[in-house]
């Protein structure tokens, strides 16, 4: 019994201490989560009903790390006036038109053949590999010293029929792509 | 009026995390970046949840600090029961490093000494000429490297995997026997490497000074199904320097000079593959050296005297959740060592020798960690070793038979248990223990007891541990003189103290005491070569090491370290024992994402020779220039290495008649990759 106070503080020491050593994640998960919101704010959306159900669909691949903050980062909101919906996929295949498709940690197919699938729909590809944009994704969010660089490749988004607005342009970071990658397949 | 306060707020905010981010400590920003989300978030839904960012403007988003994994690992390495470095890819990138060696050289306390065959690595004061690296432990993804004959860690080109394939490399020094059992004598070197969406599709070409070119291709990705693969060529080859070894100049002959004797050939080949807590490695490596030394008395600038080096190690492994609070891993891993050397002799003396060794091994480790038990963290494990070949010979080339042959096999297993014991919310205390059963070791039981005490930018740690290293199959067998030897022993006292100054910097200093008995040295009785267990070491240092990152980008990092080692019987300082390392570290960006700079200085003092000569003390710099996409995904950098074009020497060992070594001169390397 003499050993229960002490095991019990340090338990509760244990426990406290346990959200801390999460919390770098947590903030790097939710600062790009709230980019990928506001990223989406600066493309314009086709108005009316183009979209299909009227809603902008955020999609998540299954398991990514990001899926939750993603879902708070964007709850309740609009974009282009349109409600906003998190769905969680299986499949690149599966993403609606108006999206805007989040992958991580490089998950899913090489970016080549993904931006042939998603080309016309209507679907932004925002993702954070180190070389995310530069091999043809729309929009990376890369950590660069400690900060996150938002990098668009115009060329990617307007083969995509994405137009994004000059005011995240002025913010972010231009590349091009790099073809040769689209052969490797 | 309203939304003006709103959006001043806002900006309020955001410049607020920013601020706080910068006034903290480095590791206290987490917490206090936790503490400022919470703080600001006022309508308290929860711990859990973080204020609202998606109400911040883009760049008030782009300004908030991100702290990455690193320091996750960082913050580990702080509290692990050891004095820990960590070189990462980007660290290996930025300087510009060829081989293992290249980064172990970087690394406080440790210096690599070259004798132009093979490269050896000393590690606080004790560099043994002659030793085969039997005292350091390699692993590869956490298992052991190490062959089953000279239980040598490879470290130059003969290390499987191309450097630019290694995710990070840990150094933890002092003995890790407790953990590790056999070869833990110094440090563990545990070299991980990368995953295949780290690597993509990149073809490099190198080529530099002395004939030297290296060309890898790589390949790796993660597909949706969450299966991962990456394979991974590396071809490489130099023609080396032409040497002068005034030890072999004869009178009316002019100067003894080798022409491309020095000369290097190599491959390696890389794969890994890896789908929900599976995953399998394998590597390989082909390596052919040239020996300009002329060592064993061998004929002086003859071109047949070189060493072919072959090396595969592959294991298999799973690892995941087993139970609530109770993870575990299972792994099978083989390894292959091939020798071959060719020694070139005079007719009269036999001619060309033909020098082999083959060893094959098997593998089984598992482990479980737990912390069910409250306050502790439960780790204990096992591990079988099957010595399928341990074999060793000589011949002669003109002659049918072996002069000499040693055909062994056997097994050893072993168990351990750790304990980590949260005392209270800033003490820790290490428990360890490890059981090894091998023929050459006997039984052996290493202890280890480590007190880490974390408190706020503060840690301080008191280590005590042990280890043996077993006399390997060459030390038993080759010589005949050398038959009955023992293990060698080791015990180490260490204090760590290290502190963050700051957000930006880091003081780390370590004391420490070895005390190394019965150590296995290889003694000439009278032309009788063999190996014996001789005297007592006691070597104790200090070593310091402070750190920075700053805003601009520039990372730079100084060690050094201080040593004294004594042989108690001769009473004298160890040879190649160099007292004093300084060690400087810089990298800097020159143009943002344009051109970025790695310097590395590193000052060696003076060491003894086994003849007892002195080699003066020496500056060694290497500068690298990195370009990364100079035109589409066009990566360039230069480096030139021994940049000063320095002249100094690494001490010989028994089989040299050279009591010094010339090292390489200034040489330039253009490398160029590309990303596909």
């Amino acid at each position: 019994m003499d050993h229960l106070l002490p095991g019990l503080v340090a338990l509760a020491g244990a426990l406290a201490a346990a959200p801390v050593a999460r919390a770098d994640d947590r903030i790097e998960h939710a600062v790009k989560a709230a980019l990928v919101y506001k990223v989406a704010r600066f493309v314009d959306w086709p108005e009316g009903n183009a979209c299909p159900g009227g809603v902008v669909t955020v999609a998540v691949l299954d398991e990514d790390p990001f899926g939750d903050a993603i879902t708070r980062a964007v709850e309740g909101r609009s974009l282009g006036g349109h409600p906003v919906q998190v769905r969680r996929l299986a499949r690149v295949r599966d993403v609606p038109r108006c999206s805007v498709l989040w992958l991580s940690g490089g998950q899913g197919p090489p970016l080549g053949s993904l931006l042939a699938q998603v080309r016309g729909g209507f679907i932004v590809v925002v993702g954070d590999g180190t070389a995310f944009a530069s091999q043809g994704g729309m929009v990376g969010l890369r950590v660069e010293n400690e900060r996150l660089v938002i990098e668009v490749n115009a060329d990617a988004a307007s083969a995509a029929g994405v137009r994004i607005s000059s005011r995240l342009l002025g913010v972010a970071r231009l590349v091009k792509t790099v073809k040769v990658g689209e052969g490797t397949e | 009026m309203s939304g003006q306060a709103a959006r001043s707020g806002r900006a309020w905010f955001g410049s607020m995390i920013g601020r706080c981010a910068r006034a903290f400590g480095w590791n206290y920003r987490a917490v206090v970046l936790v503490a400022c989300f919470q703080a600001a978030s006022l309508p308290a839904v929860g711990e859990e949840t973080p204020p609202d960012l998606s109400d911040l403007s883009l760049e008030d988003l782009a300004r908030v600090e991100i702290v990455q994994a690193a320091s996750r690992r960082e913050e580990e390495q702080r509290k692990a029961p050891s004095s820990v470095t960590v070189v990462t890819a980007e660290q290996i990138r930025r300087a510009g490093f060829h081989t293992l060696a290249d980064v172990l050289r970087s690394v406080a306390g440790f210096y690599v000494t070259e004798d132009r065959n093979y490269s050896y690595v000393g590690v606080r004061g004790f560099g043994r000429p002659g030793d085969y690296n039997t005292r350091i432990l390699v692993l590869i993804d956490g298992f052991r490297l190490n062959d089953n004959v000279y239980d040598m860690a490879p470290v130059g080109y003969d290390f499987p995997v191309d450097v630019d394939l290694i995710e990070r490399v840990e150094v933890v020094r002092g003995p890790g026997a407790a953990m590790y059992g056999n070869s833990a004598f110094f440090a563990v070197i545990n070299v991980v490497t990368k995953r295949g969406r780290d690597v993509g599709a990149v073809t490099t070409a190198t080529a530099g000074r002395f004939g030297t070119w290296l060309g890898r291709g790589s390949y790796g990705r993660r597909f949706s199904s969450g299966l991962e693969v990456l394979g991974s060529l590396t071809l490489g080859a130099s023609d080396g320097e032409d040497l002068f070894f005034p030890e072999f100049d004869q009178p009316g002959l002019g100067r003894a000079a080798t022409h491309g004797l020095d000369d290097e050939r190599f491959h390696s080949l890389h794969v890994s593959a890896s789908l929900r807590g599976v995953s399998l490695l394998a590597s390989h490596v082909s390596r052919e050296k040239g020996i300009p030394t002329a060592s064993y008395g061998t004929l002086f600038g003859d071109p047949r005297s070189a060493t072919w080096d072959d090396r595969t190690v592959a294991a298999l492994k799973y690892e995941g959740q087993v139970a609530r609070a109770w993870r575990g891993f299972a792994r099978v891993h083989y390894g292959r060592y091939s020798y071959r050397g060719h020694y070139a002799f005079d007719d009269a003396e036999g001619g060309l020798e033909l020098d082999y060794s083959l060893g094959e091994w098997w593998g089984l480790d598992a482990g479980l960690q737990s912390h069910a038990l409250g306050r502790h963290r439960w780790t204990v494990g096992g591990e079988l070793q099957d010595n399928a070949r341990q074999d060793q010979g000589w011949s002669y080339a003109n002659e049918p038979g072996l002069r000499f042959d040693s055909f062994h096999d056997s097994s050893r297993w072993a168990l351990y248990a750790q304990d980590e014991l949260r005392v209270s919310e800033s003490l820790t205390a290490h428990v360890g223990v490890r059981h090894d059963r091998g023929p050459s070791s006997g039984n052996r039981t290493s202890p280890r007891l480590g007190l880490v005490l974390a408190h706020g930018p503060s840690t301080l740690k008191i280590l005590y541990g042990t280890a043996f290293r077993a006399p390997n199959e060459y030390e038993l067998h080759y010589y005949e003189a050398s038959e009955s030897l023992r293990p060698e022993t080791i015990q180490t006292i260490e204090a760590v103290a290290e502190r963050y100054l700051g957000s930006r910097w880091r003081l780390c200093v370590s004391l420490f005491d070895n005390r190394i008995d019965h150590l296995i040295s290889l003694q000439d009785d009278r032309g009788d070569l063999g190996f014996v267990n001789t005297g007592l070491i006691d070597s104790r240092g200090i070593e310091a090491a402070l750190e920075t990152k700053l805003r601009s980008g520039l990372r730079a990092q100084i060690t050094y370290s201080f040593q004294r080692s004594t042989d108690r019987e001769t009473g004298r300082p160890l040879t190649n024992s160099p007292r004093h390392l300084l060690k400087l570290g810089v990298a800097a960006p020159i143009v943002e994402e344009r051109l970025a700079a790695g310097l590395d200085v590193q000052y060696l003092s003076r060491r003894a020779t086994l003849a007892g000569n002195t080699l003066p003390g020496f500056v060694l710099a290497n500068l690298t220039l990195r370009a990364p996409r100079v035109v589409g995904n066009l990566d360039a950098s230069l480096g030139a290495y021994n940049l000063l074009d320095t002249r100094y020497s690494d001490p010989g060992s028994e089989e040299h008649r050279q009591d010094a070594l010339p090292q390489p001169r200034r040489s330039l390397q253009l490398r160029l990759g590309w990303r596909f």
